[in-house]
This record gives structure tokens, sequence and C-alpha cells, in this order.
């Protein structure tokens, strides 16, 4: 094995002499990811908030139908009535000339008056879920005057009292309770995305210097000397998947620390819940949720070294890296599909496994610990045989000599 | 010291690089033959030139003597082990400098010299030694020190000659080690190379330069289309084409001396002197 170590080292030194790997392991996982994070909360918060306080815009057509709800909207400060002809108001809408507009029918209030229904349209656009506030806000108002038609109409049928027509709109009432803790609840969106997270930023580190150790190496004539040192090719392979292995952990510990850090800050200046969820993570759990990051950095080292041996060029090893990169970024978004669970079939589907793992660790539901160890085993036995094929395939003279 | 006895070696033709109405002798259904039947042997201390024109198949052959390639046919021996069978003691016994320079752009010669002494299985004293001894030999010194991306390709070269010899080689294998260097460079290299003969090394080297050749080589072998048409040595091979210089032998068994003898012919009508004996 002296052959690999004294590999591993140089191998180590030349990639942290390199400048631009240095600033690609501080940059991605302890600015970017952080940073991006933060920018991606705030954006949406202040999303929702501007059209929380801001003045909406609304249309009309066939007001003189219904006056006095029209009345309603024109007595609520929050909103501004802007004139659109009657049959145009849909395009309006379209046009986002105006946030919502509604539609009375003709026979409105003589329906009223008959003690029928009527149904008036509320138009709005929502291509996007945070837009939902407008359709919140802009339909309090006909919500209020529906309750208000409700009441006279009860009054003419001689409940006067306000506690009997409750009890006759609603004769069951019910309180909704969610017993799930609030680690639990918050934890699937949080655990789902350092899940992503982590082992995006893994597989990057790993990518970055696979690329450059192999299939870089192949390109430079480096490989060449190397093939013909009275060493097996194991422990060359050994070697350079050591350092890949190490570079890969650092980036996925750097990016753990960081993002622990953002998600403290965040905690202490917006959402308590995320906070709360934080500090109930225990030591040990924090523990356990670095180890994973060994299995997960096992494995990809392995892919990338093979893939990089496997490809005749430092173009082809980049191609063939964004694929897997794909493949990867695939397998890891099981963590934010509603309804799945770290089971048997699951623990059996490399990397979805291990963003089950990691995000059911941060909700605190990791239980089976029998479960886990199989994961950690086929993690790192997937890991041993694509290093064996990295192995045999690096025996190749095509490999080497592509030209 | 060295038998190569029948040598040849195909390789599989990719249908990418095959060449529309190029007829090739050596490509031959899906395989295209580098060498073929390739013989000669080599004693101790003895310095070898390898030449061919490009592609004629001299680093195909260069790479099968430091077995990074395994023969497809024929046999090889080299210091007494079979290099495809005792590879490993082969690759502790040879020295190889390759076409490209191949050497790690952040390290500098120094720690670069270490890397490969200590993969050498060689001792911290005896890498320290020879790390010395090459610096002084091939006139390292002044820039030992310097990351090696930093510097010229005539100092890339001699750290490169001197990562070939860091485990004291007593087969070297160079292949075109002066190509593209300035005159001072090349003539360290060749000085090197000359003194690598008294210390009873045998050396193998490429190379496209002639006058290297009638300098420095006991004996030549020149591929041609991936066979070998003479083995023997610098004045036996002007004695068999008749001719006075080198490269007009080289030129006559490679059966390229047609154009060249009409600008033979011209410069003897200008000047009234020639060079065909």
């Amino acid at each position: 094995m002296r052959g690999a170590i004294t590999i591993f080292l140089k191998d180590l030194r030349e990639t942290l002499r390199n400048r631009r790997n240095l600033v690609r392991m501080l940059l991605l996982p302890v600015i970017l990811l952080p940073f991006a994070g933060h920018y991606f909360l705030s954006f949406t918060d202040k999303h929702r908030e501007d059209l929380r306080k801001t003045t909406l815009t609304y249309a009309v057509a066939n007001e003189q139908a219904l006056p006095d709800l029209v009345k309603l909207y024109a007595e609520d400060d929050s909103f501004q009535r802007v004139d659109v002809p009657d049959g145009k108001v849909e395009d309006a809408v379209r046009s986002k000339k105006v946030r919502f507009a509604l539609r009375i029918p003709n026979d409105a209030a003589a329906k009223l008056k008959a003690g029928e229904g009527v149904s008036i349209e509320f138009l709005y656009f929502q291509s996007d879920p945070g837009e939902a506030v407008v359709k919140d806000r802009g339909t309090a108002p006909l919500l209020s005057y529906s309750a208000r038609q409700r009441d006279w109409r009860l009054v003419f049928l001689g409940f006067a009292d306000e506690g009997t027509r409750a009890k006759l709109l609603d004769p069951v009432s019910f309180t909704v309770v969610n017993t799930a803790p609030d680690r639990e609840r918050v934890g699937y969106g949080l655990g789902g995305i350092i899940a992503y997270a982590f082992l995006l930023v893994c597989f990057m580190g790993c990518s970055f210097t696979a690329i450059d150790l192999v299939a870089g190496e192949k390109e430079r004539g480096t490989l060449e000397i190397l093939i013909m040192l009275p060493l097996p090719r194991l422990q060359i392979v050994l070697g350079k998947y050591f350092v890949i292995f190490t570079v890969g952990l650092v980036y996925a510990t750097l990016a753990a620390t960081s993002v622990t850090a953002w998600l403290l800050y965040e905690g202490s200046v917006a959402s308590s819940q995320v906070r709360e969820v934080i500090t109930l993570i225990k030591p040990l759990e924090v523990f356990l949720l670095w180890s994973m990051l060994i299995p997960v950095t096992a494995l990809f080292a392995a892919v990338v070294l093979a893939i990089s041996v496997y490809a005749r060029s430092y173009r082809e090893a980049t191609t063939l890296t964004g694929f897997a990169n794909l493949l990867e970024s695939l397998l890891v978004m099981v963590v934010v599909i509603p309804g799945i669970s770290l089971n048997w079939l699951w623990a059996a589907i490399p990397v979805s496994n291990l963003s089950l793992v990691i995000r059911e660790l941060i909700r605190g539901t990791l239980d089976n610990y029998l479960v886990v160890a199989t994961v950690f085993a086929l993690t790192l036995a997937l890991g041993a045989a694509l290093l064996l094929f990295a192995t045999a395939w690096f025996r190749r003279e095509a490999i080497i000599y592509s030209d | 010291m060295l038998e190569v006895n029948a040598v040849g070696k195909a390789f599989p033709v990719k249908p990418e690089k095959k060449r529309d109405g190029v007829a090739d002798p050596r490509e031959q259904g899906k395989l295209f033959h580098a060498l073929r039947n390739v013989q000669f042997s080599l004693k101790k201390g003895v310095i070898l030139g390898l030449l061919g024109a490009n592609g004629a198949g001299k680093t195909t052959l260069m790479r099968i003597l430091a077995t990074s390639l395994k023969p497809t046919s024929g046999s090889v021996s080299l210091l007494g082990f079979d290099i495809v069978k005792d590879a490993e003691e082969v690759r502790k016994r040879i020295g190889f400098l390759s076409g490209s320079i191949g050497l790690y752009g952040r390290l500098n010669a120094e720690e670069l010299l270490e890397f490969y002494g200590k993969l050498y299985g060689l001792t911290a004293p005896v890498i320290n030694a020879r790390i010395a001894a090459l610096i002084d030999e091939l006139e390292i010194g002044s820039f030992a020190h310097r990351r090696i991306e930093t510097l010229s390709a005539g100092m890339k070269q001699r750290v490169s000659i001197a990562r070939s010899l860091i485990h004291s080689p007593e087969f070297i294998i160079f292949d075109e080690p002066t190509t593209g260097l300035d005159v001072p460079t090349a003539q360290v290299i060749l000085g090197y190379i000359e003194s690598c003969r008294h210390s009873g090394k045998s050396i193998i080297f490429s190379t496209h330069h002639m006058h290297e050749v009638e300098k420095l080589c006991d004996q030549v072998v020149l591929i041609h289309q991936g066979a070998n048409c003479f083995h023997g040595s610098v004045e036996e091979m002007k004695r068999t084409t008749n001719c006075v210089h080198l490269d007009d032998a080289y030129l006559t068994l490679t059966g390229e001396a047609a154009p060249h003898a009409a600008r033979q012919a011209m410069r003897l009508a200008k000047t009234g002197t020639g060079g065909r004996a």
C-alpha cells in the first residue's frame, strides 16, 4: 500500500495547490449554498408580504346589478377600482391590468330579492402558488356580503338570535389539531432540502477532482508514466480514489457546517420553528448525519472515478459526469416527493436510500437502525464494486492510449 | 540484454479513423498492424537509434519495451526477463521518457523526483543522493524549486529526463528527447546520453535528427510501415545503401529517395557537388 499512499499524498498536495480547486471548495459549499438559500427564502417571503400589503386593482362588470356589493369593495382602502368596459374584464385580468374582477349577472338583485341563489364570477390570474393571496384577499368582501345576505334571510325566517343562527348553520363544529411535533413537520421539508444540498455538493466535489486526476492525467501524459512504474494498478486506483473521497468529504462537511450555520441564522431572524427544529437535533444525530456522508462520498467517489477511467478524454469525462449528476439528482429527488418514506424497498435503491436516511435523521423519525445499517452496507458494497470495475478497466491498453 | 523476437502489434481499427481512398498495407480487415515481425537485439552499454517516419511504429515499439503495451505476437526479453510475464521486474530496471513531457505542473522538480523515487521503492537517503546527482548532471539546480508549470520547454524536458533516471535504470528508452528544444538544451541532453554509455547503460532513443544518430549511436534500427527494414551500425547503413550521408541512406532504405535524388541533381547542377557516393 506504500505506492497508494505516495500517490494519495502527491495528488492531494497538487489538488490543494490548484487555486481553482480551493476557490470552488470555498465558493460552492461555504458561500454560494447558504447565500442562495438565504435569498431564495427572503425573496419568497418578500413576495408574499408584498402581495399582502399592496393595493389590489380590480374591475367590475355589471356594477348596477348589485351596487351594495360594489360599495363594499369601494369602501376598502386596500382595493383600487380600474374602469374597464364590461365585456373586457377577463382580458384585463389576463393582461394583468387588474389583479381581479367581478362579473355580476344582470338579474342578481332580482334573484336575491326572490330568495334565489346568485352566482358571481371572481376572476383572477394565478400561475404561481404565491399568488393565492390575491384570491384570499379579493374574495373576502364577497364572503362577507354572502354572509350578510344569509343572515337577513334567516332573520326574515324568524331566526333573529345570532346564537340560534350559528347552531342552525353549523350543527357540528370541529377543531383541527395536528399532533405531529414541529420537528417532524418542519423537518420533512428541511430534511429534504438539506439532503439534496449535501449530496449535490458532495457529488460535485468528487467529480471536479476525479476528472482532473484521471482524465486530465491521461491527456497530460502523466498517467502513462504511472502505469510504467513497478506498481500494481490497484494501488494507483486506490491512491486516486482516496484523494477524490477526501476532497468530496471536505466539500460535504463544509456544506453541512455552513448550511447548519445559515439555518441557525435564518431561525434567529425569521422562523422560530426552523430554529427550534435545529436546536432539537442531538449531538449523536449530528454525528450520525455526518457519518452518513461517508458512504455517500465513498459511493460518489467510486462512480466518478469509474467514469473518469472509462472516458477517453477530459471532455468525454465531463459529459459522462454531467449525465451521472443528472441521474444522481433524480434519485435524490425522492426526498421531496410526498408519501415516500424509508422502507426496505427504498433502502435497496442507491442514492435515494441515503437521501431518505438524511431526511429521517433531521426529522428525528429514524428508528429502524437495521435499515440504516443495510443502506450503509449496500452503499459501501456498490462503491467497492465500482472500484473493482475501475481497476479492471484501468488495465486495458485502450484506456491509456485512446489514440 | 535485449532480445526482440518477431514482435507484432495489432490494434482494432476504429471506424472514425478509417481514411477513405488511402490504402495502408498495415490495415487488414478490422485490424491495424502497427508492428510486424520486428526483430533485433542489443548488448549492454550500447546506444541504439530508432529511426522511422511519423507513424512508422517507433513509439508503439518503445511502449512495448516499456511494458505499457503487450505484443500481439512474438516475444521480448529484457535483462533476462520476459516483458509480459515479468513486467514488474522489467519496470524496475527501465527508464522511459515519453514523447509528451508528462510532468505534474504544480510540483517542483525536487518534489517530482522524490515522488517517483518513492514509487520505485528507493529509501530517503538514496532518493536524496540521486536527486542531487541528477540536478548536477542535467543542470537543473537554478530551477529545481520552481513549479514545473512555470518552466520553459527545455527545462521541463531536463526534469522529465531526470524523472526517467531517478532509479538508475539499466536500460533507458527515450522517445525523441531533443524534439522542439533549443541547441544548448539539446546539447546537455545529448551529452548526458553519451555519458550513460560509459556507465554501462543501454539506451534506445528515437529521433528524426540524423546528426544525433551519427554522433551517438552504435547501432540503428530503421522501422518502416511497422517492420524493421534495417538493423546494424551507422557505417553499415551507409555502406549498404552506398550513401555518404545518413539521411540519404535513410531515404533510400525507406524508398523515399526519388524526390531527394531530384533535389540532389539540382544542387549538383548548381554547385557541381553532390552527396551520394
